[in-house]
C-alpha cells in the first residue's frame, strides 16, 4: 500500500463533495495529512497558517467568494507556492472548461464527483509528477 | 494456502478460487480494517467470476460506501442485466453509492434507466447537489431527446455546477437552452 505523507489542502463549499472526498482518501488511502477549507475566504492567509506547506491542492472551481482560477493567480504570485501542483476538481463536461482550466495555468483537473475506483490512481499519477486531465 | 491478505502482490488468475472464496469469507467477517477492506475488495474485483459477482451484489448495499461503489462498478462490468438489479438497490443504498449506481446507469447508456433517474431528480430533500448534478450527466450519456423539458428547469438550479451541466446535456440532446431559443 501506498504511504501517503504528503499534504493536501481541498477547497470545496459543497458539504458532501467534501465527504465524499475526505472519506476515501483518510479512510481508503490512508492519507495522513488532508486539510479542507470550506470556502475561498481569505484564502490565502489560509494557506499560510497550515501546519504544513500543501504538496497538493485540490480546488474546486465554483466556489464563494472567490473562485478556482483567482485562487490558482494567488497561489502562482507566491513564489512559496510555485511549485506546487494545483488540480481542478470539475463537473463541468465541456471542452471549453478543460480549454479554460488549461491556459488557466492548473496542473491537471479530475471530474467530480470521484469514486474510490479511479481517485486514489489518479492522485498516484500526480505524485509521480504526471499531468493528469480526468475530465469525463 | 496463501493468506488473503498477500494476494496485493499476486497477480489474481481464475485459478485463485479458493483464495478468493476465503478473501470474501473474510471480507463479511468484518475484521479488516477499512483501508485493508477497501484494498481487498479492489484486488477481488479483478476477478471475473460468478461467486465474485454474487459478493459484490451483496455489497452494493454494504454500510461502507467505498465497498458500495467498487461492488457498483463490478456489477456495472460484469452482471449480464445490470440495470435492473443497479435500480433495484439504487434507493436502499447509501447516499454515496446512489451517486455510483447514476453514474453507472449513465455509463451503460441505459434507456430503462431514465424514468428512474427522471423521478430522482425531482425528488424534493436531497442531500446536497451532486446527486442531480450525477443524474443530469447520466441522463446526458443515455441521450434521450425526449427528457429535454424534464431537466431544463434546472438551468435555473442554485448550484453551478449543475446548470452547466444541463446547458450542456441540452446541447447533447439537440435541444438548446431558453436563452439560445431566444
Amino acid at each position: 500500500m501506498t504511504d501517503y505523507t504528503q499534504c493536501f489542502l481541498y477547497v470545496e463549499d459543497d458539504a458532501l463533495s467534501r465527504e465524499i472526498l475526505q472519506i476515501i482518501m483518510i479512510n481508503a488511502m490512508g492519507v495522513h495529512h488532508l486539510h479542507v477549507l470550506e470556502d475561498s475566504q481569505d484564502f490565502m492567509q489560509k494557506i499560510v497558517a497550515l501546519p504544513q506547506k500543501p504538496d497538493v491542492i485540490l480546488l474546486d472551481i465554483n466556489v464563494m467568494p472567490i473562485d478556482g482560477f483567482t485562487m490558482l493567480q494567488q497561489i502562482r504570485a507566491d513564489a512559496r507556492y510555485a511549485d506546487t501542483v494545483v488540480i481542478a476538481l470539475t463537473a463541468s463536461v465541456m471542452n471549453e472548461e478543460v480549454a479554460r482550466l488549461r491556459k488557466g495555468g492548473f496542473n491537471g483537473a479530475i471530474a467530480k464527483p470521484v469514486n474510490v475506483m479511479s481517485f486514489p490512481s489518479l492522485i498516484d499519477r500526480v505524485l509521480l509528477g504526471e499531468t493528469v486531465w480526468h475530465v469525463v | 494456502m496463501m493468506h488473503p491478505m498477500s494476494m496485493e502482490k499476486q497477480s489474481v488468475t481464475t485459478t485463485d478460487f479458493t483464495q478468493m472464496e476465503a478473501l470474501i469469507i473474510l471480507l463479511d467477517s468484518g475484521v479488516l480494517d477499512t483501508r485493508e477492506t477497501i484494498q481487498q475488495v479492489r484486488v477481488l474485483a479483478q476477478c471475473q467470476q460468478p461467486f465474485v459477482l454474487a459478493a459484490m451484489k451483496r455489497w452494493i448495499l454494504s454500510p461502507n460506501p467505498l465497498i458500495g461503489q467498487v461492488a457498483v462498478d463490478y456489477v456495472a462490468s460484469y452482471d449480464s442485466a445490470p440495470t435492473a438489479y443497479l435500480m433495484d438497490c439504487l434507493l436502499d443504498s447509501t447516499y454515496m453509492v446512489r451517486i455510483s449506481i447514476v453514474q453507472a446507469l449513465g455509463e451503460l447508456k441505459s434507456a430503462q434507466a431514465v424514468p428512474t433517474l427522471l423521478t430522482l431528480l425531482e425528488t424534493p430533500n436531497q442531500r446536497g447537489s451532486t446527486l442531480r448534478l450525477s443524474v443530469i450527466k447520466a441522463l446526458g450519456k443515455i441521450g434521450d431527446p425526449t427528457i429535454a423539458d424534464r431537466i431544463r428547469p434546472y438551468l435555473n438550479d442554485q448550484d453551478a455546477h449543475v446548470r452547466q451541466n444541463v446547458g450542456a446535456t441540452l446541447a447533447i440532446l439537440g435541444t438548446p437552452s431558453q436563452e439560445n431559443i431566444s
